[in-house]
């Protein structure tokens, strides 16, 4: 069974790329475009993993984490933001991000934080 | 005719002519009645006076009496002109022993027995009376009569005409007087040596021995002596009288009349004498009045018992009413005075240059500030057009005096000054008279360089947080589209089967968004602003830790790394975090700047600059140095001296703004060819 990740994230050329990088490696990719479709996808699917971008029009991505958090207290998260804010990514972690990654993406990285989070996961 | 009646016409003739050629009254009077014995061959005659409007007779000349003589006075009474009055004002008395009458009873007691007196009159008032008188009873017949008749009416004549020029005399000796006093109050001396004047000049033309010259106190509660003449010094600062002292005090301030004292010998202390003043028999006040109210109070004293009469108050109050006039024109030409110079001083005190100009645009006036931004004397500026001093233009064109002239309204400019230098705001006010009318205009020139220069600054400063805002949105923006680009070329890069040139191509893509996207987080740096967060920190504790984070990174570039770390240093607050970006900064700095194989050295110590105690951290580099020219531009945001793609130019100025945020500053040491050192200064006191 592959590992569903979710991408949420406005710009579609954003959860194009991610959806094509990470089907690539195996990953089954679900996607949203706002944050009320990802409580959706969240309810309906519950990925294993949400990759989710905190400048979003409407629902802000921290406003999605913190509802996601009331639903489902394990599901593993990572937040992207072009911007980095301080606050911003120490509020992230607090609700219970587990990475906090800064775009432009380095893939590579992504890919591996999404490993380590998973394994650790599946070995509970 | 008989002997008699020539004895008689010769007495009369002779007595005629000694009043018509006498120069002096007394001498022609004395000579007249000599010519009356003579005619009636009496043994002795007196002439009598009534003083004006007095009760009293007083002797004016006498003949013939022994040593005892008459009385130098009689009350009109025991006079026999008083008898002679009840009569025709003709009265005969054989024989003064018979007469059961205080009348007469004094030229009885001299031993004469027959009297005659005949009154002189003049229009109805008694003049006096003549008289003649012998030691034997029943002597002076009806011819004598006659004789004493004729000699009276040409004494009368003769009192007549000396009355008229007596009057005279003393109209022009008042005139005289009040000439002296108009003359002194029109000499323009000072208050203090105008009533010292007024007040001797009064002394003198009223007889008097001392005086003194009060005036009320501006709060009109003493009457304060300010000059005294005839009396010892120490008299004028006693000379104070309060403005309830007395009856008298009432009668100057509040009905404006004067006062007499007759004899103050018998009396207990006057409270309207000073202290000094106990030699003072007699003493008339008048008061000064002026146009304004009472002035003050003169008087004048005299040490023996004195007689004033009405043409001595008179005239003391003619020539208080001149002096007070006098007093109170140099009161108002000092205050004139004093308004003047305060108006001046105000004038000239003012910041704003000023110019006043009349109606065709003549400059009247200028203050002080106004010569001196224009570099010239008020002299030099005045008759000039205000256009050309005030506006530096040529004449009349566009001079704003015009349109205050034309519309009556205030004009407000703001202009880069051609002569006074500086940005000026100039405000042309209309000048009215107090009847409405326009007089001219008034410029005020304020120098608003500096105002000018703060309203650019913080212009700049707004605009410096709308470009931060602008700034973060922009740099969102890119950042986004970046990350596709970023994304799809590393997919591309993953590929196994990939073309080594298009590899090669996307690893350029790759460099060039890395750049990209370093500048945008640049921009982000120097856009945000967030509150300090301030924690008590050890200060070599802090640099280490920057150090540390860096140290791979100069070893890396070939840069040997020295630390040189003071002990004792104070903690300070500092938000870490920024402090650890402005050192990361500056180290970053120092290894673009240092060559392979040089040092970076980094101090911490204690400084005392501006008697403040200053924390120092210091980074220095062993680099090519900064030019004095690009010293000064250092901290200005984008600006930088690295080669393309190597700084954005937004480093140093984060670092300056983030240590502006502690109270501290960073400043340049660079001497080129051997280096720079930046070293951050944060105060070691909060």
């Amino acid at each position: 069974m592959a590992a569903k990740v979710l991408v949420v994230d406005d710009e579609p050329e954003a959860v194009e790329l991610l959806v094509e990088f990470l089907s690539s490696k195996g990953y089954e990719v679900l996607t949203a475009t706002s944050g009320e479709e990802a409580l959706r996808r969240v309810k309906e699917d519950r990925p294993h993993l949400v990759l989710l971008d905190i400048r979003m029009p409407k629902m802000s991505g921290l406003e999605v984490l913190r509802r996601i958090r009331e639903i489902d207290a394990e599901m593993g998260i990572i937040m992207v933001t072009a911007v980095n804010e301080e606050d911003v990514g120490r509020q992230a972690l607090e609700l219970g991000a587990f990475d906090y990654i800064v775009k432009p993406l380095d893939l590579k990285y992504l890919e591996r934080s999404l490993w380590y989070k998973i394994t650790t996961m599946l070995l509970k | 005719m008989s002997a008699t009646v020539h004895r008689y016409l010769d007495a009369v003739n002779a007595a005629a002519a000694t009043l018509a050629s006498s120069l002096d009254l007394e001498a022609g009077l004395a000579g007249a009645l000599e010519a009356l014995l003579a005619g009636t061959e009496a043994a002795a005659g007196a002439l009598w006076r009534l003083d004006g409007g007095a009760r009293d007779l007083t002797l004016r000349v006498a003949r013939g009496f022994p040593a005892v003589g008459p009385p130098a006075r009689l009350t009109w009474e025991e006079s026999l002109a008083a008898a002679a009055a009840d009569g025709q004002g003709v009265l005969r008395v054989p024989d003064l022993s018979r007469l059961r009458d205080p009348r007469g009873e004094a030229v009885r007691r001299a031993g004469y027995r027959s009297a005659a007196c005949v009154l002189l009159r003049s229009r109805g008032t008694v003049l006096g009376s003549l008289e003649i008188y012998d030691p034997a009873p029943g002597r002076f017949g009806d011819a004598d009569l006659q004789c004493l008749l004729a000699v009276g009416h040409l004494l009368t004549l003769a009192l007549e005409n000396a009355g008229r020029l007596e009057e005279e005399r003393r109209s022009r000796a008042y005139l005289t007087a009040l000439e002296d006093v108009t003359r002194i109050g029109l000499a323009g001396t000072g208050p203090e040596a105008l009533s010292l004047a007024l007040l001797e000049r009064m002394v003198a033309l009223t007889g008097a021995d001392s005086g003194l010259l009060y005036m009320l106190s501006p709060g009109g509660d003493v009457l304060q002596g300010v000059a005294a003449s005839g009396l010892p010094p120490e008299v004028l600062p006693g000379a104070v009288i309060p403005r309830e002292a007395g009856p008298f005090v009432t009668k100057w301030l509040r009905e404006g009349k004067p006062t007499m004292v007759w004899d103050a010998a018998g009396e207990a202390r006057i409270p309207e004498l000073p202290e000094a003043g106990a030699g003072v028999r007699s003493m008339l006040s008048v008061p000064l009045r002026g146009r304004g109210g009472t002035l003050g109070v003169v008087q004048v004293h005299h040490r023996s018992v004195h007689t004033f009469t009405l043409e001595g108050v008179s005239l003391l109050t003619l020539l208080a009413d001149r002096a007070a006039a006098a007093l109170e024109g140099a009161r108002l030409v000092a205050e004139l005075q004093e308004a003047r110079t305060a108006w001046e001083n105000t004038f000239h005190s003012i910041a704003d240059g000023i110019t006043i100009q009349d109606r065709q645009g003549r400059i009247l006036r200028v203050n002080r500030a106004l010569a001196e931004a224009a570099g010239m004397p008020p002299e030099a500026l005045t008759g000039q057009p205000c256009a050309r001093v005030v506006h530096g233009l040529v004449e009349g064109e566009g001079c704003p005096h015009a349109w205050a002239l034309t519309t009556g309204e205030p004009f407000v400019e703001e202009v880069r000054h051609p002569v006074l230098g500086g940005e000026f705001r100039i405000t042309t006010f209309p000048l009215w008279d107090a009847a409405g009318l326009l007089q001219g205009s008034v410029h005020v020139c304020r120098n608003i360089t500096k105002e000018r220069d703060l309203q650019e600054r913080l212009s700049q400063a707004a605009k410096l947080a709308t470009v931060g805002e602008l700034t973060a949105g922009v740099a969102h923006e890119v950042l986004n589209p970046l990350n596709i680009i970023s994304g799809r070329v590393q997919i591309l890069l993953d590929r196994p089967d990939l073309d080594p040139a298009i590899a090669q191509s996307l690893q350029v893509v790759t460099a060039q968004v890395t750049r990209l996207s370093r500048i945008a987080e640049n921009l982000l740096a120097f856009a945000r602003q967030r509150p300090l967060r301030r924690v008590r920190t050890a200060v070599n504790g802090l640099v280490e830790e920057a150090v540390q984070a860096y140290e791979l990174l100069l070893t890396e570039a070939g840069l040997r790394l020295e630390r040189r770390y003071a002990g004792g240093l104070p903690e300070l607050s500092l938000d870490r975090d920024q402090m650890v970006q402005v050192l990361t900064n500056l180290l970053s700095n120092a290894k673009d700047a240092a060559p392979a194989g040089g040092a970076v050295t980094v101090t911490t110590g204690l400084a005392v600059e501006a008697e403040k105690r200053w924390v120092t951290i210091a980074v220095a580099d062993t680099g090519a140095g900064i030019p004095e020219a690009q010293r000064a531009r250092l901290f200005t945001p984008f600006y930088t001296t690295k080669e393309e793609g190597k700084g954005t130019g937004l480093g140093l100025s984060v670092s300056y703004g983030l240590v502006r945020g502690h109270g501290g500053t960073i400043t340049v040491e660079s001497a080129v060819g051997q280096g720079s050192t930046l070293t951050v200064l944060l105060p070691a006191e909060p």
